[in-house]
């Protein structure tokens, strides 16, 4: 038992650093936790062993997974329903362009350039598809879009990006059999029937000190966990579905969300981010830097092949295209989930992981700092009033 | 003549400067005088952590504009506040312009060592850059 409390205060330790240095440098906490991993791994690993993390541990890979799944329903909930109903069509369009001019573009450049096989191929294009909601939203906001048609749509093409990449990731690398097949039925009731269950539970039994409401989502977030896993897909896949169906209801209890987060925050995201980063092999990336540079290239470039002609179809100005288009290539949360499930599973190997994880922090942070370098600064603040109301009334061309 | 007065406030001492010193002014020139507190989010955004802080962030600062609401009554003076989002130097530009301000006063530092070293001061550039005039107090000003 000492060497588990010893392993926890380190793995705290770790945690409580990597907020520190979020703090100070004014990075995302993901971000810093993942560096953090790789360098306690690189450090620890080098002057006692590598064993001493004690990352393969059962425990630490259950809080490591339990902050996965919860983040990832979190995420979900912060879907805006009324929104993606009124523009789905669109949304869709947009996301599924925004999801697959990448996957294609990722998994052919691993197969046909890095020589992948064809699975670990598969997982790059799933792992580099990404769009982080988080960027666009912040940005939007920024600038007030989020309440323009433009903004809206943009933000639930987001939200269907992310979500044909959890499917993807839950799909593609589990055979289908009649587990899958029940794991899709059972799945298919269970979202239809949770956004009418769960406020009226909630109303009759929650809000008291027993925590109700925090221990009915873990279990449905645990038990369809269960499903997928069994089925041989992905614990994510349901959590962020089961998210976007209750983000009308729980996603609106304010109360209740700040609670969840204080548990995934102050206990469970560490632990994933932190293994996440523990896993990075710095001496495969120092031996091969190239293999870095072509995934994040072909992230970016494949993203703005798809991106870029539909924000100039929307009659958007160049330059904020641009930049709308560099936002969406952004991907950290999801596109890690992605690569430490191929580490896990088998379908990457530890050097391919760490070329991943690199191109996708990469892709969070590069697209981001270019963004503000080039296109923030003055011309966006002179045209901003002009540019909000306009896209109030600005239709996509193929929409007339 | 000052109409309107706009304080970039953070939070910190030297805003408290600033905002004493413009509720000086206001109460002189019976000006407006309207307050904007910028939420900085950390690079990249990412899911979760973004609504968690804009959220935490905006209740942090309508406690603190409390306090102010109250200290600026106690002075007979009528106060505006408003929360956004962004980089800092942009937003306090971005909203003197638009609302056609006379003058910003403000703190002398409001960004920590290593991000003015990396980044530059927030108050360098909006005193490069604003239209209106900036006020710049540099030490601790109390109510006159």
């Amino acid at each position: 038992m000492t060497n588990v409390w010893f392993l926890a205060a380190l793995w705290l330790g770790l945690a409580l650093i990597a907020t520190l240095l979020s703090i100070w440098f004014r990075v995302a906490t993901a971000l810093s936790e993942i560096i953090v991993g790789t360098v306690a791994q690189l450090i620890i690993g080098a002057v006692i062993g590598a064993a001493v993390l004690g990352t393969n541990e059962s425990w630490i890979v259950f809080l490591s997974g339990t902050g996965a799944i919860v983040l990832t329903f979190l995420a979900g909930a912060e879907l805006d329903p009324v929104v993606f109903k009124a523009r789905w069509k669109e949304a869709t369009v947009i996301g599924l362009v925004a999801f697959t001019a990448p996957f294609l573009g990722c998994a052919a450049i691993a197969y046909w350039v890095l020589h992948w096989t064809s699975s670990a191929s598969w997982l790059t294009g799933v792992a580099l598809s990404t769009t982080s909601v988080a960027v666009v939203y912040a940005v939007m906001l920024e600038f007030g879009l989020n309440k323009t048609d433009y903004g809206k749509v943009v933000l639930a093409a987001c939200f269907i990006n992310d979500l044909v990449t959890v499917i993807a990731l839950g799909l593609i690398f589990s055979p289908f059999t009649l587990r899958t097949l029940i794991f899709i039925v059972v799945g298919i009731a269970i979202f239809a029937v949770l956004p009418w269950l769960t406020p009226r539970f909630f109303k009759k039994y929650g809000d008291r000190p027993s925590e109700l409401e925090a221990k009915y989502l873990l279990l449905c977030l645990f038990g369809m966990g269960a499903l997928a896993t069994w089925a041989g897909s992905e614990a994510v896949l349901p959590a962020y579905i089961i998210g976007m169906v209750l983000a009308g209801t729980v996603g609106k209890d304010h109360i209740l969300i700040r609670r969840l987060r204080t548990l995934t925050f102050g206990l469970l995201t560490p632990f994933y981010f932190i293994r996440a980063g523990s896993f990075v092999s710095i001496p495969a990336l120092v031996a091969a830097p190239m293999i870095f540079l072509a995934l994040f290239l072909a992230k970016m470039i494949s993203k703005t092949i798809g991106v870029y002609p539909i924000t100039r179809a929307y009659k958007y100005p160049t330059g904020e295209a641009k930049y709308t288009t560099l936002l969406m290539s952004t991907g950290l949360t999801f596109g890690s989930i992605s690569a430490l499930f191929g580490l896990t599973h088998g379908v990457i190997s530890q050097a391919q992981y760490s070329y991943l994880v690199a191109a996708v922090i990469g892709s969070a942070v590069i697209p981001t700092l270019i963004a503000n370098a080039r296109y923030l600064p003055r011309h966006l603040i002179k045209d901003h009033e002009m540019t909000a109301e306009d896209l109030q009334t600005i239709e996509p061309k193929n929409n007339k | 003549m000052i109409k309107k007065l706009l304080v970039p406030y953070n939070g910190g001492e030297q805003a408290n400067s600033a905002f004493n010193f413009a509720l000086d002014l206001a109460k002189v020139y019976r000006s407006e005088l309207h307050i904007l507190s910028v939420i900085q989010l950390p690079e990249p955004p990412t899911e979760v952590e973004t609504e968690a802080i804009l959220e935490s962030s905006t209740n942090h600062y309508e406690k603190l504009f409390k306090e102010l609401n109250k200290k600026a009554q106690e002075e007979g003076v009528k106060i505006s506040t408003k929360v956004v989002n962004g980089h800092a130097e942009d937003q306090i530009l971005n909203e003197s312009e638009k609302g056609g301000f006379d003058v910003i006063v403000m703190g002398h530092q409001t960004r920590g060592k290593l991000g003015k070293w990396f980044l530059g001061s927030v108050t360098d550039r909006v005193v490069d850059h604003a239209k209106c005039t900036v006020i710049v107090v540099k030490q601790e000003h109390k109510k006159s």
